[in-house]
């Protein structure tokens, strides 16, 4: 094959190339204009439609063939639009007109399907309409993270007890983000989820109750002292610093005991999370032992005891006055730069 | 059969156009996969997050906080407006770092009369060497804004303080200047939910010149008229938006942009934050953290999101375009010098085999390739060595396949984000598309070449920027940290 013969194939491919690329990004805006053109409008008198619907105890057929006329497309994004905005008898019928429009058997059957992201629309509309008891719980257990996780945030509505214990399952899934979302909807289902969650952190240990304790905290209801306190025993160091973190939310005089233990754990982090805890619940009696952590070959260890110190007023000041002058540079160090903060750190927040 | 010295000539010509006309086949055919795996990555991403509920995060107690770090030097005529813009990110648990690096006009003060800043006396732990501190201050305002004031020691310098100035879990890298839309930030934010792993992820960076912007956001978004910014348009679609995505598939991003980029704070203070004496600082953190990561059998991933959208004005003058891609160009080199030991080394998996090799054969020695290709050609025709077909065929293979990839990507942001509206928009895209080979890429290579030469002298200076500012059309002349900064 000569040069020219390459040349006329390679400039034919080129422009045959070029020129299918420049008919898809025309033609697309084209596609674009029309169907805004076409569905816009439908759009406008469909929601008008569905607000007027959505306020009578009986969905008026005019305003149910104005929804119907939408493509399931347009539908779907008016509703999924809609209703996260909306709550109690509105979200209710609005849900009822969902499944009057046949959306919730195609949210269904996309929760059944073999590809992925049909599960993840299906379980994301079932989450915005409500519904799906059949379909979603398996879904927990799905091979897809994204799914497991719309599962979760469906959760939240539904706080029965099987849901929760497949919530507190997901805590310890080895994917972030149905960790997170699992965190976020135990947190938001509030007290309902304490009992389970205590007898979750019962009886689980290590990486596995780290999310738990995290949520655990957060609720920081009394009946979790029982669980952090075998926890600040636990094996992994950033389980008995978050333990520590617990009992310093849940306050009370029982967990300090244990606190001043951690005082001298292995692990810097343990340390200055147990210090931490001591100046948030202002355990006076703890002084001593806090200015020792001042000694500490760890600057975080020296910086959350220098900050417990200062928490703890005044018998937490006569400590930090003293190491100014100590023999260990490091604590005369932080014990100075504690002293030195001007009162607007408090005011401001601290760093 | 013996051969003058005008046969050799001609031959030796000859057998370099060929080679450097294959080495651009498999360039411009690499190229086309990296668009390829783009358009894959983009299915997946946009099956992922179409109709995901961003906003709940908002109101979520145990989402990652994230610090912006905001490096300023002489910027009193912009700051207050940026640092609103800045502030009215929506997430949950934000924190926002000026850092004011000795600036010589009035930055501070408008910082302090403005924000009602208050000195503060924090105790932070220095575990990078920076220039000296000379206050701290917090707003009394907007309790989530803290600003730094230190002697000017460059972007990189900046960017250590801030690092341990802040307090987030997640360290949002930008320059002050960059518009970032509300909800970046909740889109970013989803590959660190995703993956422990993740160190670092980048955002699109697109080109505000020519849209119209107000009250720090951009309204609607259009390509601009001039021909200059027009190209840079086409490039940042073409190689910052798809070529970026490209590489989350085919072993990772070595370039985060510094205008925009998101990472782990303890990931990057372990590893001694910026560099100092490097003019591509942004690239060099990435490289050092995904090879920190092998090294350690650690995270390693970065990885490149294409929704979160920052907005950021491109040279407009050939001078400053020019010092731009040549200090680009020499940040890129020094990098590439500095981890040389990644390339063809199987300890650093793909990154050294694969992402390494390719910044090194084709992003640093392109200009150089494409250069020789260019003047032998020349030569080659006017000596006769080299017939038109061959030329014509040369051409096609360089830039006819360059310009039927722009367009490629076009189409993909066309599909995925449509944000230039109207026939004119489209036009002008396209026009922009058909003749940046001509002219325009040529120059580029000329900068980039002169960016090789300058680091094999071993200059490090950054050159000063010009910018028109979002609102005003009058021409501010200033020397900012932010532009100090390689893409």
């Amino acid at each position: 094959m000569d040069l020219t013969t390459i040349l006329a194939w390679v400039l034919r491919g080129e422009i045959i190339l070029l020129v299918a690329f420049l008919l898809l990004f025309f033609g697309h805006g084209v596609w674009l204009a029309w169907y805004r053109r076409r569905s816009y409008p439908l759009l406008v008198l469909a929601r008008q439609a569905l607000v007027t619907a959505l306020e009578a105890e009986e969905i008026p057929n005019a305003e149910r063939n104005q929804v119907a006329a939408l493509s399931v497309r347009l539908q779907i994004r008016m509703f999924v639009s809609i209703a996260p905005s909306l709550g109690g008898v509105q979200r209710q019928r609005l849900a009822a007109l969902a499944r009057e429009m046949n959306l919730t058997t195609r949210a269904t059957a996309r929760c059944r399907s073999r590809f992925w992201w049909r599960r993840l629309q299906g379980a994301r509309l079932f989450t915005l309409l409500g519904g799906g008891h059949s379909v979603m719980p398996p879904l927990f257990r799905d091979r897809h993270p994204a799914v497991r996780a719309q599962v979760a945030e469906w959760a939240i509505d539904y706080p029965s007890a099987v849901n929760i214990d497949s919530l507190l399952s997901l805590l310890s899934d080895p994917i972030g983000l149905c960790r997170f979302t699992a965190q976020d909807s135990l947190l938001r289902m509030g007290n309902v989820v304490i009992e389970p969650l205590v007898h979750y952190l019962a009886y689980h240990s290590g990486r596995e109750v780290e999310a738990a304790v995290q949520v655990a905290e957060g609720l920081a209801d009394p009946r979790f002292l029982a669980p952090a306190l075998v926890l600040c025993r636990d094996e992994s160091p950033r389980v008995r610093a978050l333990a520590a973190t617990l009992l310093g939310a849940l306050g009370g005089s029982e967990g300090v005991e244990v606190l001043t233990s951690l005082l001298t754990d292995a692990s810097p982090e343990v340390r200055a999370a147990a210090a931490r805890t001591l100046g948030k619940v202002r355990h006076w009696p703890a002084a001593a032992r806090l200015a020792g952590l001042l000694r500490d070959q760890t600057w975080i260890a020296r910086q959350a005891a220098g900050l417990a110190l200062r928490s703890l007023g005044a018998p937490g000041y006569l400590f930090l006055r003293r190491f100014c002058t100590d023999s260990d540079q490091f604590a005369a160090d932080m014990a100075k730069q504690v002293l030195d903060l001007p009162e607007e750190m408090e005011l401001a927040g601290s760093l | 059969m013996t051969l003058d010295w005008s046969q050799l000539a001609a031959l030796v010509l000859v057998r370099l156009e060929w080679t450097i006309f294959i080495y651009f086949l498999l360039v411009n055919s690499f190229y086309a996969l990296l668009l390829l795996s783009a358009a894959w990555e983009m299915l997946k991403h946009t099956r992922e997050v179409r109709g995901a509920s961003r906003w709940r995060i908002l109101g979520c107690r145990t989402a990652p906080s994230i610090s912006i770090l905001a490096p300023a030097h002489n910027e009193a005529a912009t700051i207050k407006d940026s640092i609103h813009s800045i502030l009215s990110l929506s997430y949950p648990s934000l924190e926002v770092v000026v850092v004011n690096d000795g600036s010589k006009d009035e930055t501070l003060t408008v910082l302090t009369e403005h924000f009602t800043l208050v000195p503060i006396h924090p105790i932070y732990r220095r575990q990078i060497v920076t220039k000296p501190i000379r206050g701290l201050y917090r707003s009394r305002s907007h309790p989530n804004l803290l600003v730094v004031d230190k002697e000017n020691g460059g972007k990189a310098d900046a960017l250590n303080v801030g690092l341990q100035m802040a307090t987030g879990d997640l360290v949002c890298a930008i320059d002050a200047d960059t518009l970032i839309e509300p909800d970046s930030l909740l889109r970013m934010v989803r590959p660190f939910l995703l993956s422990e792993d993740v160190l670092a992820a980048g955002g699109t960076i697109r080109v505000v010149n020519g849209s119209q912007v107000r009250g720090g956001r951009v309204v609607i978004p259009h390509p601009p008229r001039q021909p200059l910014a027009g190209f840079q348009v086409v490039e940042y679609i073409r190689a910052f938006l798809f070529g970026r995505l490209g590489w989350n598939r085919l072993g990772g991003n070595l370039i985060i942009s510094g205008a925009f980029g998101l990472f782990r704070r303890e990931a990057v203070i372990a590893i001694g934050g910026y560099a100092h004496d490097t003019v591509g600082e942004d690239m060099e953190l990435v490289c050092r953290l995904r090879r920190q990561g092998y090294e350690g059998k650690g995270p390693q991933r970065v990885d490149f999101i294409p929704d979160p959208v920052a907005w950021t004005e491109v040279p407009g003058s050939w001078r400053v375009l020019g010092r731009q891609r040549d200090r680009w160009h020499r940040g890129l080199a020094d990098t590439l010098w500095r981890h040389r030991r990644l390339v063809f080394n199987p300890r650093y998996g793909a990154m050294g085999l694969v992402v390494y090799p390719y910044f090194f054969f084709v992003e640093l020695l392109a200009p150089v390739v494409e250069a020789l290709g260019l003047c032998g050609l020349l030569a080659g025709l006017l000596t006769g060595a080299i017939n038109l077909p061959f030329a014509l065929l040369f051409f096609l293979v360089v830039y006819g396949y360059g310009v039927a990839l722009s367009t490629f990507s076009l189409v993909l942001d066309e599909i995925n984000f449509h944000r230039y509206g109207g026939l004119v928009d489209r036009l002008l895209l396209v026009l922009w598309t058909v003749l940046e080979p001509f002219g325009y890429r040529q120059l580029t290579v000329f900068w980039r070449l002169r960016g090789l030469v300058k680091f094999w002298r071993g200059r490090k200076d950054w050159g000063a920027m010009e910018r028109r500012g979002f609102h005003s059309p009058e021409k501010s002349s200033t020397t900012l940290a932010s532009d100090r900064v390689g893409g």
